[in-house]
């Protein structure tokens, strides 16, 4: 008997509640975000094993974040994670120019997968605040976003620590998301 | 070569730019899937907190044959391997990203692994300070150096050591395999003891023998002491005793209970009814649920979102011991288990039926097709999956089964949920496991009930059977024991046929659940195997015994009859043993074979003296004799003591008479 009137409930009053998956490579500050949007601190993270979950409540939409670690050898178990997405996350090391083709790949990889074709994509393009971060202009041409016609993204500058950008990202999200 | 109490120790850590990585496996590879395994050792979460102990299994096929703990150690190349997993996350600000998490395993053939929790612990601190192969080598080294040498029971043994604390049982075997050790230590004549330092006060090894004695009763006959000495600390390691086979690890039944056990009962979750898993329709308990999803081999998952692994393992290990009937009735559990697995074990758990798996990741709980039913220990909730296979309407037809009968007899009946107010029997078995928890009684009387429960459910399957197939592989019958006609028949004991047929017909969809299980096939197996070993062949000694508890008015020609069986038949040391087995000294013990003691029948009464003068001389059988009450044990003494003077009187009657003829003869003679 519960759902069904906190279903009610958020009939009403619009709540919406989405799931979003965040992942880029090791390093790229995804769990920073996280806990910067939960918390709206900046904690000290340790790498990732496995993942970390959090509830952002986010003008009236409920984000339910997924993070999940970066590196090489646990990307193969991103896939588990995209039955039921909305919208992904892609967060980019904007000073690691180095990596930035892996990134490429990876993100390509991740949205040609059957679960995620209708799912919204958002990039940040963080560590806006290191010497020599590519703009956000210059993470989309390397990403090769334009080659993306069907689905909707948006690639958005952010600096975790300061937490600038991150809401903007999010408020994209809530407007663009499909009402189930 | 002695045997190798460990066979590997892994290493894994989280590379910070690879991600989770295999380092080391001492001495040998025992696994070519190094991604998986050093995914299994890091943990979900394991960023988050400073450790934990995680446990999963390895080599995942059949298991010898049951003949008790040695079967595992004596099995063939791959017996299934207890794996105990240690993984710390030490923060260390002046290294890059901030951390590392290392973690160290243990892969055993032993069920007690967590014995090994102390050493683990040590040699995980030792290689974060130095992280080298050697590290694991000598670890490796010196659980294998650990003396092992535990007294030699049996399986019988085994359960009627379980059943009681008494400090008398088995002291000779004890003393045996004491002598053992000092003849293997072969150590200057100085008492070797474990580290007393440890609070343990037991004395090992060559002992003087008057301290013996004094030795036997410090002991906790539960156990067998022993140390592992590792890097010059001495470990005091108790190995427990009175395992059964498929109790794996150190783990709470009753936290299982009470974590399942709803305040009231409208909280739970509805489902559509489920002939295997809704035995007692509507109001099944959440328990009896969970037990018959593991009966009949349903897929079962126990979450912990944001938990440590272990707290899911545990969950697991308590859930093979309540659908195995505390690790004593069923096999097939641990082999099927997965205390503790994430998404890069996914591929293979789905391969596996029915198996019985701990997650700490919530994901698992939006993937219904992967489960039948969920566990989830945070909230107590016990969730049906909407996507179970719904139980086809031949279900019964198309059972394992050699013998293909067209329609058993209660197909009908069991087809349709039990209404609303009948009670199969669970609820008051529930209600009664739930007083005795609240009434603070132990893990193992708990666990001694689970498995009376499961053997009831054994024995009530091989009814369902005799009479839906015409026949059983599972249980005594007349054909395979046919002089139990004399000795008060065979099988599970009813009030009256009315509930006779009414339990078998409302157990009937999960018994036919669990016949399609490996279980089942492992018990048939493993019934085939008693047939031709038991020792007592004559009559159905659970039957006899839960007919003389029931004291109901049996016919003194069946007592009398029943009495002088036990005196013709249960004589050798192992028919001792094995009768014994089946009167618990928790419950009772002889009492209800001391009812022979005041049978208005002579003949019975003398039997039972006899019988128990047997008994008597067998340093088990004493030990139940001396545990009897003060007024049977009185009235065996009066009873013995007359037997005596009878005896002797009549021998002294006959060698009177014998000598009497002799010089009437003589005299005639001369």
């Amino acid at each position: 008997m519960g759902i069904p009137l906190s279903k009610a409930i958020a009939k009403i009053f619009g709540n919406k509640e989405m799931r979003i998956l965040m992942l880029g490579l090791d390093a790229a500050g995804k769990t920073t975000i996280l806990y910067k949007l939960k918390l709206n601190q900046s904690v000290t993270t340790i790498p990732t094993v496995g993942f970390n979950v959090e509830t952002v409540v986010y003008k009236n939409v409920k984000f339910n974040v997924w993070d999940v670690g970066g590196q090489d050898k646990i990307r193969p178990l991103w896939r588990h994670y995209y039955t039921g997405t909305q919208g992904l996350i892609f967060v980019i090391d904007s000073q690691d120019r180095d990596r930035i083709d892996e990134a490429r790949q990876e993100l390509h990889r991740i949205i040609s997968d059957r679960e995620m074709k209708d799912c919204l994509l958002l990039v940040f393009a963080n560590k806006q605040d290191l010497p020599g971060a590519m703009t956000p202009a210059e993470v989309t041409e390397k990403l090769q976003l334009h080659t993306m016609r069907e689905r909707p993204w948006y690639v958005h500058p952010s600096c975790a620590t300061t937490g600038e950008g991150l809401f903007e990202g999010l408020n994209w999200m809530s407007q663009n998301v499909k009402s189930k | 070569m002695a045997p190798q109490h460990v066979t590997t120790i892994l290493l894994a850590e989280f590379d910070i730019d690879q991600g989770s990585v295999l380092t080391h496996q001492y001495p040998t590879n025992i696994t070519s899937d190094n991604h998986v395994l050093a995914e299994l050792m890091l943990p979900d979460g394991a960023h988050l907190r400073p450790a934990d102990w995680t446990i999963f299994f390895l080599n995942q096929a059949k298991p010898a044959p049951w003949n008790g703990n040695k079967a595992l150690t004596e099995s063939t190349e791959n017996p299934l391997l207890y794996v105990l997993n240690l993984v710390r996350t030490n923060h260390d600000a002046s290294i890059r990203r901030g951390a590392t998490v290392k973690a160290m395993a243990i892969c055993t053939t032993h069920q007690y692994l967590h014995v090994y929790k102390p050493v683990l612990l040590l040699a995980l601190e030792n290689y974060f300070k130095n992280p080298s192969i050697e590290v694991l080598k000598t670890l490796y080294e010196s659980v294998n150096s650990m003396e092992l040498n535990p007294p030699d029971l049996s399986p019988f043994e085994r359960t009627i050591l379980r059943s009681s604390d008494n400090k008398e049982l088995f002291i000779e075997k004890f003393e045996a395999a004491a002598g053992e050790d000092s003849m293997a230590q072969q150590q200057p004549p100085t008492p070797s003891k474990v580290d007393m330092a440890h609070g343990l006060g037991i004395v090992v090894g060559q002992t003087p023998k008057g301290k013996d004695a004094a030795a036997s009763k410090n002991r906790d006959c539960q156990f067998y002491e022993t140390k592992v000495v590792y890097d010059g600390i001495k470990i005091p390691i108790r190995v427990p005793l009175s395992i059964n086979p498929e109790e794996v690890g150190e783990f709470s039944l009753i936290k299982l209970i009470t974590t399942f056990s709803p305040n009231s009962p409208s909280s739970q979750n509805p489902h559509p009814y489920h002939a295997h898993l809704d035995s007692n329709g509507p109001n099944t308990h959440p328990i009896m649920l969970l037990m018959n999803a593991l009966l009949t081999g349903k897929r079962v998952i126990f979450l912990g979102n944001g938990h440590p692994a272990g707290d899911v393992a545990n969950f697991v290990l308590a859930a093979c011991a309540l659908g195995s009937g505390s690790g004593g009735v069923l096999r097939g559990f641990p082999e099927r288990a997965y205390p503790y697995t994430n998404l890069a074990g996914i591929d293979h758990l789905l391969t596996c039926k029915g198996f019985i798996a701990g997650v700490t990741n919530q994901l698992f709980e939006d993937r219904t097709a992967w489960w039948d039913v969920l566990c989830n220990i945070d909230t107590g909730k016990i969730t049906v999956s909407k996507d179970i296979q719904p139980l086809a309407p031949s279900a019964h037809s198309n059972s394992h089964y050699d013998d293909i009968r067209p329609l058993p007899l209660f197909s009908g009946v069991a087809s349709a949920p039990p209404s609303n107010k009948y009670d199969n029997g669970d609820n008051e078995f529930m209600t009664d496991i739930l007083s005795a928890i609240q009434a603070h009684y132990g893990e193992m009387v708990i666990r001694a009930k689970f498995q009376d429960y499961v053997t009831r459910f054994v024995q009530l399957a091989a009814q369902y059977e005799e009479q839906t197939y015409g026949q059983t592989h599972i249980g005594i019958n007349q054909q395979n024991t046919p002089e139990s006609s004399k000795y008060l028949g065979t099988g599970l004991v009813f009030s009256d046929e009315t509930s006779r047929a009414r339990e078998i017909a409302v157990n009937a969809s999960r018994i036919e659940g669990w016949r399609a299980t490996t279980s089942y096939q492992y018990l048939k197996d493993d019934h085939k195997v008693w047939l031709t070993t038991r020792t007592i062949r004559c009559m159905d000694v659970k039957r006899v015994i839960a007919l003389l508890k029931q004291a109901k008015s049996l016919a003194p020609q069946d007592v009398s009859v029943l009495f002088r069986g036990f005196l013709q038949h249960i004589v050798s040391d192992k028919q001792v043993i094995e009768f014994l087995a089946c009167l618990p000294l928790s419950q009772g013990g002889l009492f209800c074979v001391a009812f022979g003691l005041f049978h208005p029948m002579a003949s019975v009464r003398n039997d039972t003296v006899a019988f128990f003068n047997r008994l008597n001389q067998h340093p088990t059988g004493q030990v139940y004799i001396k545990s009897l009450n003060k007024f049977e044990r009185n009235t065996y003494d009066r009873l013995s003591k007359e037997h005596t003077l009878q005896v002797e009187n009549s021998i002294k009657q006959h060698q009177f008479v014998k000598q009497a003829r002799l010089s009437a003869t003589g005299s005639i003679l001369s």
